[in-house]
């Protein structure tokens, strides 16, 4: 297995916080071989929930962790609160789904008083925070509201594909995504995870640069943006006429990215992008991911999908001889 | 991956529109895939140009046929209530669960208050055709005479002795709140279950009735919906995901989330406001 060596642009002062998950009760489906960590923290699954599936309610976050889940990253949080775009806001496609739920949430000062609660209550469940703004210091003022809290990292959503001005402009530019990463760690000692767009042109030069700047993980992909219309009602079907494509048609273009990034840069690469199956997983670990993040397979197997991927990766591991599912992280580059 | 047929987008007619109530119609179509729902079970109901709401799937009227029934509360019910024949709908799902009548269930009580009637009007409609001998009875509620929706049609389907209107204004029927009737047939018969839909509060208080009486309950419960197929968690009541888990709870899941359940909602931005 490739070494990871130590990632450039962080300095020994800058080590991320562990949040106390030992107050979290083990559910039944988990195995030793899955365990992995993440930045210090132990994972119980090297599954993640992507942003924006089911990441509202924090009352439903420990429901997910025991399914299988092993972090649950939030929706994303701007600036001001968001009711987000008109139904319909989902739609399926042949190959897939569109979504253009347009950034709904309650903005960062009502979101800092559902996290202060969730904590004041014990916390402990594996908690990503996803943030969007759009400029490079907006997204800073965001991370700066969230540093007081106990969290295991912030995911940068700089590859939004449908909100006008806001994502898609700032994330595919290697070098506004890059200002953006370093304003964010100025703000925080967590774990900045920057996620990708798919239309990036050079994923090698963006994955290098967002690393440059001191991005502690990349994640690939957001969406791809993309749209169906109607021929019966001759129209598009979304309010917001263009969306997200999200599932299975993404996939083949999520793990090249990901094999692309594992390339480039040291850092750990996250894969996500039409996870369903623990096949599915297991390609992307081959790539280079060192975890998945799960979305749109909530629709047909919701949450049992965390407990299947986790079996399935327990019984690839035994059935080909290995040991632990890291052991599996870019062997496609062998 | 698993792709699903319900998840398609199809869009049909509004074959015919029924005056139910002066202030609720029911709007009848085709759809191939709805047309085996289940009682209880809802559609995302697609106005082209307007929306997308969750509708409950209402009373088939023909053997072919699916609806919904609505009253104009938002811009989008508005739009739908004045849909006319010959409207074009979108329509993905059916979607969630359904009233189950389980083995060994013999007396129901239905209580449905406003639109909430529409899937008590179809399991009502089920029961009435179920081979099982269930007896039903049913309340319906409305603000006053001209607002109740489907008594003829819950008459011939369950006789008329077992139906029971209330208005809050006394002009039909028993004179107050649906639960305050349900109290008193409480008092006076037995029931397996209760199965209800309608304003959350009402069925707050049905809650607290079954409760202090060990009834069972299933009630069908309606939140802010916008992908409808667990994917966005919009619909989250607690840890209770509507459109997956739901929309019809049961006691023990209506204890779980009684900290929101008749009281708080999530808006548009997700923030948690009372109801």
């Amino acid at each position: 297995m490739r070494e990871k060596k130590r990632s450039k642009g962080r300095s020994s002062g800058d080590r991320p916080l562990k949040p106390d998950l030992s107050s979290f009760v083990a559910p039944a489906n988990f195995s030793a071989e899955i365990e992995t960590e993440f930045f210090g923290s132990k994972l119980r699954s090297p599954t993640m929930l992507a942003s924006g599936v089911l990441g509202i309610s924090f009352d439903l976050f420990p429901r997910i962790v025991s399914n299988g889940c092993g972090v649950v990253v939030s929706k994303s949080i701007g600036v001001q609160p968001r009711e987000g775009y008109r139904n319909p806001t989902m739609t399926a496609v042949e190959c897939g789904y569109l979504n253009a739920i347009g950034l709904a949430n309650p903005g960062i000062d009502e979101f800092a008083k559902e996290l202060e609660n969730y904590e004041s209550k014990g916390g402990g469940v594996p908690l990503v925070v996803s943030i969007f703004a759009d400029s490079a210091e907006h997204f800073g003022v965001i991370a700066g509201k969230l540093e007081r809290f106990d969290f295991l990292g912030l995911e940068l959503n700089l590859s939004c594909p449908h909100v006008k001005d806001v994502g898609s402009e700032i994330g595919t530019n290697p070098v506004d995504a890059a200002e953006v990463v370093r304003q964010v760690k100025l703000e925080t000692r967590k774990p900045v995870l920057a996620k990708m767009p798919a239309t990036v042109p050079n994923v090698q030069l963006w994955a290098k640069t967002v690393e440059d700047a001191g991005a502690d993980a990349i994640v690939a992909i957001n969406t791809v943006r993309a749209m169906r219309i109607d021929i019966d009602a001759r129209k598009p079907i979304l309010s917001n006429r263009i969306g997200g494509l999200s599932g299975i048609a993404i996939k083949p273009i999520g793990v090249r990215c990901v094999y692309e990034i594992y390339e480039s840069v040291e850092i750990p690469v996250i894969g996500v992008g039409g996870v369903s199956s623990w096949r599915d997983a297991i390609e992307y670990f081959l790539a280079g991911a060192r975890l998945v993040q799960i979305g749109s397979a909530m629709a047909a197997s919701f949450l049992s999908t965390f407990g299947s991927i986790n079996e399935g990766i327990s019984g690839y591991l035994r059935s080909n001889g290995y040991s632990r599912m890291e052991d599996l992280v870019g062997l496609a580059h062998n | 991956m698993v792709l699903r047929t319900i998840d398609f987008l199809r869009t049909t007619l509004v074959k015919k529109v029924v005056q139910e109530s002066s202030n609720i119609r029911t709007l009848v179509f085709e759809d191939e895939v709805s047309v085996g729902a289940a009682p209880g079970q809802f559609a995302m109901i697609w106005l082209p140009g307007v929306g997308e709401l969750p509708m409950s799937l209402s009373l088939p009227y023909g053997a072919r046929d699916c609806s919904i029934t609505v009253k104009a509360m938002g811009e989008g019910s508005r739009a739908l209530y004045e849909a006319s024949r010959g409207a074009r709908i979108g329509v993905r799902g059916p979607y969630g669960n359904s009233f189950n009548v389980s083995n060994g269930v013999k007396r129901v009580l239905l209580v449905g208050g406003g639109t909430g009637m529409a899937p008590i009007i179809a399991i009502a409609n089920q029961i009435s055709k179920s081979r099982k001998q269930i007896k039903a009875k049913i309340v319906i509620g409305a603000k006053s005479k001209e607002e109740l929706p489907f008594i003829h049609t819950a008459k011939q389907l369950l006789g008329s002795s077992n139906v029971y209107p209330t208005t809050d204004d006394g002009s039909f029927g028993f004179r107050g709140l649906a639960h305050e009737q349900v109290l008193q047939l409480v008092r006076s018969d037995i029931f397996d279950v209760i199965f209800s839909c309608g304003p959350e509060k009402m069925m707050l208080e049905l809650f607290r009735i079954a409760k202090q009486e060990s009834i069972p309950v299933k009630f069908s419960l309606e939140r802010i919906m916008k992908c409808g197929i667990g994917i966005c968690g919009s619909c989250t009541v607690g840890d209770i995901v509507l459109c997956k888990d739901g929309p019809i709870l049961d006691e023990s899941q209506l204890a779980r989330v009684s900290g929101e359940f008749g009281r708080y909602e999530r808006d548009r931005t997700g923030l948690i406001v009372a109801k």
